[in-house]
């Protein structure tokens, strides 16, 4: 008669991927907090009350089951919810001791500092070079300058070997990772303090991926990082922190390691254990 | 019956329609080019139109006055089209006024040219006390050509995908050179499209013209080049007839013998000339979208 192994409950959360740990503890400067940020589409009440910081030069990354508010809490942290009719933000968005929630604030001028890459590559119907020098110029870079933005943007995300020859052909001629690099780097050229990434492997192949998660623990070196993810382990491999969100609600903020390991909610513990979600 | 017969059935008609379409596209344009081809000579393009009573000569300012009234109108049309419909586009917030403007934005493309016409009588021609005059002539054009221009600008903006703009406002781009540097480059195909057909009707256009740019054309003297000389070709205060207001006069009201002839010919001049413009201007379009998307 061969021994059953009974499983003891509750199982042990044992995640099956990597999880990137913690930094060595040394002062963290907050970059960025908002303090009990609603945002309303209409009569949706879409993000509520979410109070959230963002650690200079850490890596954040907000997961969530979709429709949970994560992508629209990112897109009110430069502003980009002001394009959308009918959606209003309230609450307070504080950088640099401002709160860069009010009207009076230069959203042009705001979103330079706080760049974003989207969810789908989007690059501009123009050439690679002008892409990246496009904005840059806009703001009075001199042709030099321009050169050297272009060069150093494209190398910071690995794409310079890749397309030096053809600099000035069609950035759409580029392979959707190759595209969502070079947005990436065009938002650098910028030099941005944070960096907002708004899914942006969903529409990538797995080794592009692999090759934007790379960019990420690179780019943290220079830029505090917020990334929206639908994919739990890419969270965990990535982030120093993460944020679970569900119904607009901020569930659970913590060091990934231990949002991971050992989550201090049970809603939490459910969504990563694939209970729910 | 089963969907593969049904399927069928619809193809064909499909297909008819198509060759009907083509079928008489064709007819039209061999009919007008086999009996006026023979007309058309050098002397016929160049020389201007003989006696009243006589006839002869050519249509040579007629020409020129459907390409000169072409640039005018033009000059006035696109800047104005390009506002508003960059303001339709961008600007204006729905509610009641946008509805308002868009509702006389339609009204105003459906009126009839002729009353159009005698609108631009009344005001151009008389009030202004210019009197026949090609700028009366560009001015009325421009009346029933802007609505067009406006649908098809604010048309071509919103085509733009969302993204792009994203893009553009998410790297702290103004709305302003947002507009200039990414959506009117990625909207022109779509505006010149727009351009050209804007273009077509102010070739084709009689009854709008008859009562402001008037019927006749004075003599001209191609060599003439004051603005300011009632016998400068260039003189926007004078009166020109096009082509098409020419076919229509010498059919309508011409005592010369050669009348037919006359407007045989001119007809065939005007279909190659539209069809010219509209290929030198989509040659033109595509060169300008490659150079602003290097694509």
């Amino acid at each position: 008669m061969p021994q059953t192994i009974t499983v003891p409950f509750p199982v042990q959360v044992k995640p099956k991927f990597k999880i990137s740990q913690p930094q060595e503890k040394k002062q963290l400067r907050v970059q960025l907090e908002t303090v009990d940020l609603h945002v309303y589409y209409g009569e949706t009440h879409a993000v509520k009350g979410v109070d959230l910081p963002l650690y200079q030069n850490t890596v954040t990354a907000f997961i969530g089951p979709s429709g949970c508010g994560k992508s629209t809490f990112l897109r009110c942290l430069n502003r980009m919810n002001d394009t959308i009719p009918g959606a209003r933000v309230e609450g307070r968005i504080m950088v640099e001791g401002i709160d860069i929630n009010q009207p009076v604030i230069n959203t042009s001028h705001l979103r330079r500092h706080i760049g974003m890459v989207f969810q789908r590559p989007n690059p501009f119907s123009k050439s690679i070079y002008e892409n990246i020098a496009f904005a840059p110029r806009l703001y009075g870079a001199s042709k030099k300058d321009l050169d050297r933005i272009v060069e150093e943007s494209l190398k910071k995300v690995a794409l310079w070997d890749e397309v030096k020859d053809r600099l000035h052909k069609t950035a759409l001629a580029l392979s959707g990772g190759q595209q969502q690099r070079l947005c990436i780097a065009r938002a650098i050229a910028m030099n941005p303090r944070i960096i907002l990434l708004d899914e942006p492997t969903s529409a990538l192949d797995p080794i592009s991926t692999g090759k934007v998660e790379e960019l990420v623990q690179e780019l943290k070196k220079d830029f505090t990082i917020a990334i929206v993810s639908h994919n739990m382990q890419q969270a965990a491999r990535i982030s120093d922190y993460t944020a679970y969100f569900y119904m607009g609600n901020l569930v659970e903020f913590g060091e990934t390691a231990q949002l991971f390991t050992n989550p201090k909610k049970k809603e939490t513990e459910d969504y990563l254990t694939g209970r729910f979600g | 019956m089963n969907a593969k017969t049904i399927d069928r059935i619809a193809t064909f008609c499909f297909y008819s329609i198509a060759v009907l379409i083509v079928g008489i596209l064709l007819g039209l344009v061999s009919f007008i080019l086999i009996r006026g081809l023979g007309v058309i000579d050098w002397s016929f393009v160049t020389e201007a139109p003989g006696s009243v009573l006589t006839g002869g000569g050519g249509v040579g300012p007629q020409l020129f006055n459907s390409f000169y009234l072409l640039i005018l109108t033009m000059l006035i049309t696109i800047p104005l089209g390009l506002g508003g419909g960059i303001y339709m586009a961008e600007y204006a917030k729905p509610g009641k006024l946008t509805d308002f403007i868009r509702l006389s934005i339609e009204v105003l493309s459906s009126l009839p040219s002729i009353v159009v016409g005698l609108f631009g009588l009344l005001v151009f021609v008389q009030y202004t006390g210019w009197g026949y005059s090609m700028l009366a002539g560009a001015l009325a054009l421009t009346v029933f050509n802007l609505p067009l221009m406006v649908r098809i600008v604010e048309q071509s903006l919103t085509a733009v995908p969302r993204e792009q703009r994203e893009a553009s406002f998410a790297l702290g781009v103004t709305h302003w050179q947002t507009i200039l540097k990414i959506l009117i480059p990625a909207a022109l195909p779509g505006i010149i499209t727009g351009t050209i057909l804007a273009s077509g009707r102010v070739f084709g256009e009689a009854a709008a013209l008859l009562f402001t740019a008037g019927m006749t054309s004075p003599p001209l003297d191609f060599t003439n080049w004051d603005f300011t000389s009632p016998t400068s070709p260039l003189n926007p205060f004078r009166p020109a007839s096009t082509l098409a207001v020419h076919i229509w006069k010498v059919n309508a009201e011409g005592i010369i013998p050669d009348a037919k002839e006359v407007a045989s010919g001119a007809s065939a001049l005007l279909v190659i000339a539209i069809l010219i413009f509209n290929l030198v201007a989509r040659w033109l379009g595509r060169f300008i979208h490659a150079r602003l998307t290097s694509s």
